[in-house]
């Protein structure tokens, strides 16, 4: 009899029904076949003749599929065995895949859980980190084709940016080919008076055209034309929308509007767009044409101001280009003006790369840092993977007896693996968000750009890849590892042993890794604990307690020479009878401050004068009488200056200890000649009266530079800082103090007002945040390897569970099996801190611009680290281990 | 010609009748497939005939809609086999479809004048 079953079953194939549901069908017509076949044989066909009658009535034509195809449906079923699935759509076969991964997952809720939750800490610290990094680092400037404006500079003998004398910048304007347009623009603090408190307002002097060249337009009024930048012309301002509103309330008559700005009448003729901020924050813009005065010193070549030039490259020209351009100028221009212009160079930079190139480094490290901290959470996840793989192993084999390709068995794994660091992801974004307000309101405001960080669709993205990128990074591993089944072996075998050694091998290898970033990492973050603890712990050669200091600046012509020398004394009198205030003086500059002093070459007087490049220069301080006192500076050698040192008494200075031991090494400097300048300048020359203690003038990292104290009423200085010690809490002594200065002036601003706490705090806030985040990724990084290695030691116990029953059946100590267990543990996380160390030396290297105090190789960092890492991953291996010695062997040997 | 014009009539009648028929035969008693068959080819002198290709999605579609339901049954000495027997709900659509039926059949003889034939 012919196999109807076969018959029928054919048939059906292209309907792709329920194998189930084709099952019946199969039998039902089948039986109905057989009759129909008995009937027309008894009623004298012949078999032939009745298979093939009865085959044609089975198809009748396609009524059949036809009819059946309207009743049937067609499920798309998971195939029963996943790899025999005949579907070939590549998208249902992922979320199939997908389906799949989740009900596993669901299977083992604390697996998952642990997994997701390294996944997002690792996660979320990398997306608030590049949150930060895209925002400071990566995002373009907003200004027209950012990417082709320049920021230019000239440098000094030591290679230092300075600002770029005058006439060189309209040198550099007239001759250079690099560029389609220049600008010049000088930073400069602005009195604005006139309003109810008079105010201290950071603001620029630009050249005319200097808006236009960023293409940025006011959203009122106009902007500046080439009449307004010019010497004499009608002084005009553009102010903020800041500061329109702040002050001004929006108004849009403020337009022609007169104030009074340094004491003079200026003209509002527009109001900057809202976000408009150029390197830091201005309020107020005006033309630089009018300053260029003899008086103003802008004119002279050899004065360097904060004066820069901003320019557009022409089409087609590189930044190097351009750079090449600007040395060979200056070059020319140290040829052509030999004495103001010898050892100056200049140079050309984008100016988004000038803007973040203090903080990239820092960045950078950072960066680094977080992405060591996912890869140890990647390399967590893959171990706590291959045990998963382990104990999954039978599964596996059995779909691939069952005929599931191997291609079909790494996918599935895989799309497991990206289903899990896609929920890390989610719960990465969660934490990432956390982060950044923490870190935020951490972080200084001397950041460029931070007030831009947020989560945007960029940040969203990199989330998205790195998420993505995980998954593949530690499912990649495992799943290839699950390949190398043994089919036989683990069918037999239960899985128990097959393929462990080298599964153990790769868990052993990745525990290595872990450890040896975990080092890096912790070294790191040590690095930056020692250099806050060097900064916090520097000699300032002052005393910071109680120290109140607030600057103004006499400006306007009404302050001449003798009116500036009768306001400070006016200043010091009132300042000293105020009660709670024990002593106070006067300064140009405080120590820790660079950039507030007033650095000038000099010649002595005993000695031959060098050629103009290698002149010496120094730090020169104007300051009253009693500074030293007041800050606790000591006399070292001659004396200090007294009240006798006036305007017409013999010019005199006083020298600190470096410059007296650089200058004049085995001499007594007291009585020595100096004069500040070139030979050939007009000041005057000064007598050496005393030597007194160095001060860290130029900053708590920077060595304490050569500097000269000239007294302030023989060079009566606008801008001023004062400085009080107070008996009690220096803030509460603020206004008291504002307003014993607004008794002899009140349209004075008085602004900056700090303690020197505050001002200590702030100068270091970046090292403390750099150490802050370094030490809490540090931290995640030592708690994950801890982790790691308990993961896989633990396991390991179990797996070794008879071995070690075997063990204690034969004789051996609960101590022996301690000793095996934690040994071995140990040797793997040697081994690691050795790998460590040597990618720490490489690494390290990259943070030495953040470093102070401790060199970025530092052995007492290095080895009291490793030690800590021994002891945790020690302390790590030693819980496994006591469970291992507290092994029944008779259990053990049951076991299984 | 002949055989022609009984295919025609065939198709046609089986078209508006089939529903009816099977469910008339499963009316008293649960039948299976080929005895169903068997039934319509005798009792009509084998003037109508269902193929297997046709029956069958015939009685599942009946059976989706709930008129009929077929299960296995394995009788003693014999093979199991799927009888269907009509359900509540077909025997109002059987109802139904016989007065349908009925009045077509009657309309039909009053046009063509074959009452007293």
């Amino acid at each position: 009899m012919p196999d109807w079953k076969q018959e029928v079953r054919l048939r059906l194939a292209v309907l792709k029904i329920d194998p189930a549901r084709e099952q019946e069908i199969v039998e039902e017509l089948a039986e109905h076949l057989e009759d129909r076949y008995t009937e027309l044989l008894s009623a004298g066909a012949s078999p032939e003749y009745a298979r093939r009658a009865i085959s044609d009535e089975l198809s009748d034509g396609d009524l059949l599929i036809q009819g059946l195809r309207r009743t049937e449906r067609r499920v798309a079923t998971e195939p029963v065995i996943l790899g025999s699935s005949r579907s070939r759509n590549m998208t249902t076969g992922l979320l199939q895949d997908i389906r799949y991964g989740a009900r596993t997952l669901k299977k083992s809720p604390g697996f998952a859980a642990a997994v997701v939750l390294m996944l997002a800490l690792g996660i979320g610290a990398n997306t608030a980190i590049f949150s930060v990094v895209y925002a400071v680092l990566l995002r373009p400037l907003p200004f027209a084709e950012p990417d082709r404006l320049i920021f230019l500079a000239e440098k000094d003998l030591e290679g230092e940016l300075i600002g770029i004398a005058y006439p060189n910048y309209e040198e550099f304007r007239e001759r250079a080919g690099s560029f389609a347009e220049m600008a010049a623009f000088l930073g400069q603090s602005f009195n604005l008076t006139g309003l109810e408190k008079p105010v201290r307002l950071q603001g620029r002097k630009v050249s005319w055209n200097f808006l236009r060249l960023l293409g940025v337009a006011p959203q009122l009024g106009r902007d500046f034309v080439e009449q307004d930048d010019r010497p004499g012309a009608v002084p005009t301002a553009l102010i903020s929308d800041g500061l329109w509103n702040e002050r001004f309330g929006g108004r849009s008559d403020v337009l022609g509007e007169p104030v009074r700005i340094d004491g003079q009448q200026y003209t509002i003729i527009g109001v900057l767009p809202p976000m408009f901020e150029f390197i830091r924050r201005g309020d107020i813009f005006v033309p630089l044409g009018p300053s260029l005065t003899e008086a103003s010193g802008l004119l002279n070549r050899g004065n360097h101001f904060a004066l820069f030039g901003l320019a557009r490259l022409k089409e087609g020209v590189s930044v190097e280009q351009a750079s090449e351009e600007m040395k060979t100028l200056a070059a020319q221009l140290e040829q052509q003006y030999p004495v103001t212009n010898k050892g100056v160079t200049a140079t050309a930079q984008e100016l988004k790369d000038f803007l973040v190139e203090d903080i990239r480094p820092a960045l950078v490290v950072l960066l680094g840092a977080v992405g060591f901290v996912l890869l140890i959470a990647c390399v967590n996840v893959a171990n706590l993977l291959l045990v998963r793989a382990t104990r999954r192993q039978k599964e596996i084999a059995l779909r691939m007896a069952l005929g599931a390709s191997r291609g079909r068995i790494v996918r599935q794994l895989l799309s497991e693996s990206l289903l899990i660091s896609l929920l890390g992801g989610g719960a990465g974004l969660l934490v990432g968000h956390w982060a950044m307000q923490g870190l935020l309101s951490l972080a200084t405001p001397n950041i460029p750009r931070l007030d831009q960080v947020g989560l945007d669709t960029t940040t969203l993205i990199f989330t998205l890849s790195v998420s993505v990128l995980t998954g593949l990074l530690f499912g990649l591993l495992p799943a290839l590892q699950s390949l190398r089944t043994d089919l036989q072996a683990t069918l037999k075998e239960g899985g128990r042993f097959a393929g462990g050694a080298v599964r153990e091998r790769t868990r052993k290898v990745l525990l290595v890794a872990e450890v040896a970033l975990a080092l890096v990492l912790l070294i790191g973050a040590g690095l930056m604990l020692r250099t806050v603890f060097q900064l916090t712990h520097v000699d300032m050669g002052f005393k910071t307690e109680n120290l109140l200091s607030m600057r103004f600046i006499l400006s306007g012509d009404a302050y001449n020479p003798e009116r500036r020398r009768a306001f400070s004394s006016e200043c010091l009198a009132q300042l000293e009878a105020t009660p709670g205030v024990e002593s106070a003086a006067l300064t140009l500059s405080l120590p820790l401050f660079q950039g507030s002093g007033w650095q000038s070459v000099f010649i002595t007087g005993d000695k031959s004068v060098p050629e103009s490049k290698d002149l010496p220069s120094a730090a020169f301080t104007p300051v009253s009488s009693n500074y030293f006192d007041v800050m606790g500076i000591r006399l070292l050698a001659g004396r200090m200056f007294n009240e006798a040192d006036t305007a017409t008494s013999t010019p005199v200075v006083v020298v600190n200890q470096t410059l007296a031991r650089r200058l004049w090494p085995g001499e007594d400097p007291v009585g020595k000649r100096l004069k500040q300048g070139f030979a050939e300048d007009k000041t005057p020359w000064r007598e050496v009266m005393g030597v007194v203690s160095d001060v860290r003038q130029n900053g708590i990292d920077r060595d304490p530079p050569m500097q000269v104290y000239i007294p302030l009423q023989q060079e009566p200085m606008r801008s001023l800082i004062v400085v009080a010690r107070t008996a009690g809490d220096p803030l509460a002594m603020a206004s008291m103090i504002e307003e014993r200065i607004h008794s002899i002036d009140k349209d004075l601003p008085v602004f900056n007002v700090r303690t020197m706490d505050q001002l200590l705090d702030e100068s270091i806030a970046q090292q403390q945040l750099a150490m802050a985040l370094l030490g809490s990724f540090a931290l995640l990084a030592l708690m994950l390897a801890a982790m790691g290695i308990y993961g896989v030691m633990s396991y390991a116990v179990t797996q070794r569970t008879h071995e070690i029953g075997v063990r204690m059946a034969m004789g051996a100590q609960p101590s022996d099996v301690l000793r095996l267990v934690v040994g071995q543990g140990l040797t793997l996380a040697l081994i690691g801190v050795a790998v460590g160390i040597s990618a720490a030396l490489a690494m390290t290297r990259l943070m030495a611009s953040m470093l102070f105090g401790v060199s970025s190789t530092d052995p007492l960092t290095f080895i009291s680290i490793s030690l800590l890492l021994i002891a945790v991953a020690a302390l790590a291996c030693y819980v496994p281990a006591r469970r291992a010695a507290r092994v029944d062997p008779m259990v053990a040997l049951r076991y299984e | 010609m002949q055989y022609k014009e009984s295919q025609m009539l065939d198709r046609e009648l089986k078209k508006g009748s089939a529903e009816l028929l099977i469910l008339s035969l499963v009316e008293d008693q649960p039948r299976h497939g080929y005895e169903i068959s068997k039934l319509i080819e005798m009792r009509s002198g084998g003037t109508l005939r269902f193929k297997v290709a046709s029956l069958y999605p015939l009685l599942y579609r009946l059976e989706q809609r709930g008129w009929v339901q077929g299960r296995w049954v394995e009788k003693a000495g014999q093979r199991r086999r799927r009888y269907y027997r009509l359900t509540p709900a077909g025997k109002k659509v059987l109802a139904a479809q016989r007065d349908t039926w009925r009045e077509f059949v009657d309309a039909i003889n009053r046009i063509t004048g074959m009452e007293h034939a």
